[in-house]
């Protein structure tokens, strides 16, 4: 396994472990914190990830998506969540729906889920031919020679697609715990902040798996997730100003 | 014509952020909106199915289904935006009294109001023409976040707990339909296309063969799901009573009449894909028995529902899954039905809300006991409300009788007894209940202090939903032909039925099958039992079983590589 491939695994173990963490704090500074170092952690996700052995994903593309990526979910959205919090004025979740400790146990119930399932995953096979590679998994890792035909999806052999086993038992792990946090949790915030956690999850699904989306879609969805967050900002600030809480179990006036 | 139809909205939107007189800003108002709607009429009368002009390398295209939708955001865009335009003129700036509870609140700034109307109308338009899946979710996720602000336009405790349910429950419902796009990114990563096309629509039709038809059919699932509530579809509904009920009226006409049928385009969009790849048995599973659930959730809260905006907006989750069923019943003819749907199922829920502004603003209250004898406050409006209840439930002569006939007819045809029998029983079930509360409504004594303070009827109070009304009493009576042209080639984009009735040349009855010309000039109605004939016989028997057992053998032979 070479460093490129430790590294991989390096950030994704990372990634998962930044999630349990996060089931057992109650402080939502702290969970601010971890998302932040987790989007960081994701931004330098693509620059790991390696095919053949050598790097192929490293275009202009990539580096943009992947600085936008640091900087957004790295710096900018912690510090609006940050900053609504703040305005809130709220430092704990006092009582969670599910206890800390218990939650945790789910939380590595649901990583154990995601593994089973990752497992179960087969990758597609690619008939482009610069992404044409052999089955990571460590013994087999004789390079082939690239195919030298333009779109040479006749003449180049499928592969299968080298991949680090971890990247889809991160990515589903990271998404069921984000969802299962915004279930358990009451307070606005770290539903937001269990929002984000899904944003990441697919973030990682969606860097190893189906890369070559256009740049302009890619930041789209960044825009997109900034604006959710900014617009989901402001709605707390006014649920804190005009219930004194931001506490959503009272947010139910509105039913049948 | 694309690109206009997407600045002109956005940068009057923009305009209107800054723009510090009230009175010339309403005026932008409805004139972006009329420049839309005209913008859209000259977009039909260039248009060309075969040759439409792309946008950003293809990103955007504007096709027969794009347009429908187009016109029916444009119609009840231009519809609620002069309804507005006086709304906003009555609205004051003062601290209002609140109905229900007596406390005071004030308004949104009515600047971040319109300007958020206005891109609401940009994100949809985009929506409507997005041929790429990657920018539909990007889009579609805007049109929650641009509509947000205009739920919590009274700004008290109640719309703000609606608007929080709704940002939250539609952007992780999203979420997953974002997992749905990378999902068939990955099921198309054989496909041999450039990157700009990964995703791109026709590219995946025109590849659907060679998609991994596994991770296709989940990635249908994930965008149903993600989709779907956005689209409220039972049991992912929950956030839009409370929206619907708790936002200004002419913002509940276009998230009912517009941005639901903007997911549900997003919904069809993946659907075509399946089509193409022989997955219609797949999906079809799956959007019939939501459609119905859809229905049979919204027959049990119109039953006895005390609120008559929340009957409106269970009515709208009746719609949405009505479309869902009639495109989960596979056939051409249902398909149509399912497209005039779209059409009259949306204008006149819009004209039903806005309706349902003026009984609030005359009578103060959403609580159907508390609202007796609109007949003698607002002669108007009531005979638009009584109209409207008429239409959306499917009384003939309104287009909603057409479209679900059809549908209806469709489903026995193609031997969904059970489910039609539930159709028409839950059908049944919503008129009663809406009978129920409209019809007491109308009739009846008003209270002397409601009497005290009405003040007659405005023009824009009564004209936009009065001339949505008409367009959805004239579609009932006549289709032109132009219109049954059109939605049959729509439709023919969403059904596999053209494929089994050339593999099975035996049952054809004499006339080509073939929807997507139909020369002759009938009334739609004696045109439209033809293609019941010729399509759904074909599809019931020999259709479904070839279909699926290839598909399966193609999954089949997928694993064993």
């Amino acid at each position: 396994v070479n460093t490129m491939d430790f590294l991989t695994d390096l950030a994704l173990l990372f990634v998962i472990l930044i999630n349990l963490t996060m089931l057992a704090s109650s402080r939502i500074v702290t969970c601010i914190r971890l998302v932040a170092i987790q989007g960081m952690s994701l931004g330098l996700l693509p620059f790991f990830l390696t095919e053949q052995g050598q790097n192929l994903f490293v275009t202009r593309r990539l580096i943009i998506i992947a600085v936008v990526t640091f900087v957004v979910k790295g710096f900018i959205l912690p510090r609006m969540l940050t900053r609504a919090l703040r305005l809130a004025d709220v430092r704990h979740e006092i009582e969670p729906l599910i206890g800390h400790s218990a939650s945790v146990l789910i939380g590595v119930m649901l990583l154990a889920l995601s593994f089973w399932m990752g497992s179960r995953f087969q990758l597609p096979e690619l008939a482009r031919s610069d992404t044409v590679l052999p089955i990571s998994g460590g013994a087999e890792h004789q390079p082939q020679p690239k195919t030298p035909a333009p779109g040479g999806a006749t003449t180049a052999e499928p592969g299968k697609r080298h991949l680090s086993n971890l990247v889809i038992p991160a990515a589903l792990s990271t998404i069921l715990i984000g969802m299962f946090l915004i279930v358990i949790r009451k307070k606005a915030l770290n539903q937001v902040i269990g929002y984000l956690l899904m944003e990441n999850g697919i973030y990682i699904f969606g860097v190893a798996l189906a890369y070559d989306e256009p740049i302009l879609i890619e930041l789209g969805v960044l825009l997109d997730v900034f604006v959710a967050v900014f617009v989901m900002g402001i709605t707390i600030f006014h649920i804190s100003r005009t219930f004194d809480h931001i506490d959503t179990t009272l947010l139910t006036n509105l039913k049948d | 014509m694309l690109p206009l139809l997407v600045l002109i909205p956005a940068i009057s939107g923009l305009l209107a952020f800054f723009w510090q007189e009230d009175r010339t800003r309403r005026r932008l108002l409805v004139f972006a909106a009329a420049a839309h709607s005209g913008l859209t009429i000259a977009a039909w009368w260039y248009f060309d199915p075969k040759n439409q002009p792309e946008v950003l390398y293809g990103l955007l295209m504007l096709d027969s289904m794009g347009m429908l939708f187009l016109s029916v955001v444009s119609a009840l865009f231009l519809a609620a935006a002069l309804y507005t335009a006086g709304y906003l003129g009555m609205e004051s700036h003062k601290a209002h009294r609140d109905y229900l509870e007596g406390f005071f609140f004030v308004n949104e700034p009515e600047r971040v109001f319109t300007g958020c109307m206005l891109l609401f109308l940009t994100s949809m338009t985009l929506v409507t023409a997005g041929q790429h899946f990657g920018l539909l979710w990007v889009t579609v996720e805007m049109t929650t976040l641009v509509s947000a602000p205009l739920i919590y336009f009274h700004r008290h405790h109640r719309s703000l707990e609606a608007t929080w349910k709704y940002l939250l429950i539609c952007s992780v419902g999203l979420a997953l339909a974002l997992l749905g796009n990378f999902l068939l990114s990955v099921s198309a990563a054989g496909t041999d296309t450039e990157v700009y096309t990964r995703l791109q629509l026709t590219g995946l039709i025109n590849n659907a063969s060679k998609l991994q038809v596994s991770w296709l059919k989940a990635s249908f699932l994930f965008l149903l799901v993600g989709y779907g509530t956005k689209m409220g579809l039972a049991p992912m509904h929950t956030w839009l009573p409370d929206t619907h009920s708790e936002s200004p009226s002419p913002v509940s006409a276009l998230l009912s009449g517009a941005l639901l049928n903007c997911a549900f385009l997003a919904i069809l969009r993946a659907h075509q894909v399946c089509v193409a790849a022989g997955q219609a048995a797949f999906t079809q599973e799956l959007l019939l028995p939501f459609g119905l659930m859809s229905m049979g959730v919204a027959a049990v809260f119109i039953l006895g529902q005390p609120d008559y905006k929340r009957m409106l907006a269970y009515s709208s989750v009746e719609n949405m899954g009505i479309l869902s069923f009639g495109i989960g019943l596979g056939s051409q003819a249902a398909a149509f039905g399912t497209m005039l749907q779209v059409v009259v199922g949306s204008l006149i829920k819009g004209s039903l809300f806005l309706v349902a502004g003026n009984i609030l603003t005359a009578y103060g209250t959403k609580t159907i006991s508390d609202v007796r004898g609109v007949m003698r406050v607002l002669p108007l409006s009531s005979a638009l409300w009584m109209a409207g209840f008429l239409a959306v439930t499917a009384s003939p002569p309104f287009g909603p009788f057409l479209s679900e006939f059809t549908i209806l007819k469709a489903a026995f045809d193609t031997g969904h007894n059970v489910s039609a029998v539930l159709f028409l029983a839950l059908a049944a079930l919503i008129f009663i209940g809406m009978a129920a509360a409209v019809l007491p409504m109308v009739q009846g004594t008003p209270s002397a202090q409601v009497l005290e303070r009405a003040r007659g009827e405005r023009l824009w109070q009564v004209a936009p939903p009065l001339a949505l009304c008409l367009v959805v009493l004239v579609l009932g009576l006549y289709i032109p032909p132009q219109m049954t042209h059109i939605l049959n080639s729509i439709a023919t984009g969403l059904v596999p039925a053209v494929v089994v009735a050339d593999a099975d040349p035996a049952r054809k009855t004499g006339k080509e099958p073939d929807p997507v010309a139909p020369k002759n000039e009938e009334s739609p109605k004696a045109e439209l039992p033809r293609q019941d004939e010729t399509q759904s016989t074909a599809l019931d028997d020999s259709a479904r079983v070839p279909l699926s057992e290839s598909s399966t053998s193609r999954a089949l032979a997928r694993e064993d590589n």
